[in-house]
């Protein structure tokens, strides 16, 4: 028996083999993209579920009619400041600033937002469609610079826009907080371009 | 960002040994081994706020034999997968593990058994870590261990019985 017991011990799993910088990255890319599922399924509890009902509530009484999420007062503006690896954009919603990218995303969040760029409350996020996703999103069909493109509310917490520039697959999330109509999404994806630094996730 | 730099450490660090403990629990299947050690650390991504308050190293453990024993109880696993492009990283621990009797015969024990006997033999683990791993008593672990190493002992004196043959008839 002990014989066994000392070839068992042989097979220890101790070695020492050095991981690749891609076998790293690819896991990295494997765990942001399933936080990023999670957060879709989960949506964003608190504050931003919250403003997006309160909001709603009040269109509701003042009789809007409540095709999308109602306006919460943020605009869109030019954007003319200093772009980040990834992608680029025409347009901010007022205030906000590009708060950061890695190749995988660019968030858009207010000045004061110092969370990490995996945190996508309260954010304006431009994405490449994952590699492993398959199907089209359901939801409402809109036109981006001629291309075709979906929004998708199934989250309450985030719309996201799922749109191709007629070479890449790309994703908008804003944050329902930020009150952008389909309207204003479609207007922000529009001045959206891809960079070669940009790369799809996986998951 | 210290959530993606304490784990991109972690990955460095015990990605390795991960992949070498699965290879073990799946008796050589270093696909299947890459495929489980890269949804525990899917898992251990997620949940790395709640792991790097503990031992993570042990937390990344009980994730993993979890996945295996979860992958084993699945009434129909498909194994064989077309893929656009190569793995990860090349597959070199199956070819390391050149034991094929002490594989096989690792194969053959029910996922739980094999856990208790690679965690405790393989691993190192004492009973009592074992028997966290696995959630199950420490009396538990000792049975299981026990069963396992008899059967391998049992299918490896199996494989060393010499080959003979018995004269039928008159030779003479």
């Amino acid at each position: 028996m002990s014989n066994v017991i000392e070839q068992l011990a042989g097979l220890g799993p101790d070695v020492h083999q050095p991981v690749s910088d891609d076998t790293v990255r690819r896991d990295m890319a494997r765990g942001r993209a399933a936080l990023r599922r999670r957060r879709y399924r989960r949506g964003i509890t608190g504050l931003g579920a919250t403003a997006a009902v309160a909001v709603t509530a009040v269109a509701v009484i003042a009789g809007q009619p409540s095709a999308g999420p109602a306006n919460t007062g943020l605009d869109l503006v030019a954007y003319d400041g200093a772009q980040l690896p990834g992608f680029t954009v025409g347009k901010v919603p007022e205030g906000f600033v590009l708060q950061g990218s890695n190749r995988y995303s660019l968030d858009i969040a207010p000045a004061s937002d110092h969370s990490g760029l995996d945190d996508y409350r309260g954010k304006l996020v431009v994405m490449l469609q994952s590699k492993d996703a398959t199907g089209t999103p359901a939801g409402k069909a809109v036109e981006v610079n001629g291309h075709p493109g979906t929004i998708s509310t199934i989250d309450p917490t985030a719309a996201q826009l799922f749109f191709s520039d007629g070479t890449h697959e790309i994703v908008v999330q804003s944050a329902s907080e930020l009150g952008l109509t389909n309207a204003e999404l479609v207007e922000f994806a529009s001045a959206v371009t891809v960079t070669d630094d940009a790369e799809a996730g996986v998951g | 960002m210290k959530h993606d730099d304490e784990f991109e450490s972690f990955v460095r660090r015990r990605r390795g040994h991960l992949v070498g403990t699965a290879t073990v629990l799946t008796a050589g299947d270093a696909f299947l081994a890459e495929d489980l050690v890269q949804g525990t650390l899917v898992r251990l991504y997620l949940a790395w706020g709640r792991a790097r308050s503990g031992n993570v190293e042990a937390y990344a453990r009980r994730v993993l034999v979890n996945a295996f024993i979860d992958h084993r109880r699945r009434p129909f696993v498909r194994r064989e997968h077309t893929v656009e492009s190569l793995p990860d990283s090349v597959q070199t621990a199956g070819a390391e593990l050149d034991d094929t009797h002490l594989l096989g015969a690792l194969a053959a024990l029910p996922p739980r058994m094999r856990a208790a006997v690679v965690l405790r033999h393989v691993e190192d683990l004492s009973v009592e870590d074992t028997a966290a791993t696995l959630g199950c008593s420490t009396g538990t672990v000792k049975s299981q261990t026990a069963r396992g190493i008899a059967k391998l002992r049992d299918a490896l004196e199996l494989h060393r019985q010499p080959v003979t043959t018995t004269p039928v008839g008159d030779l003479s």
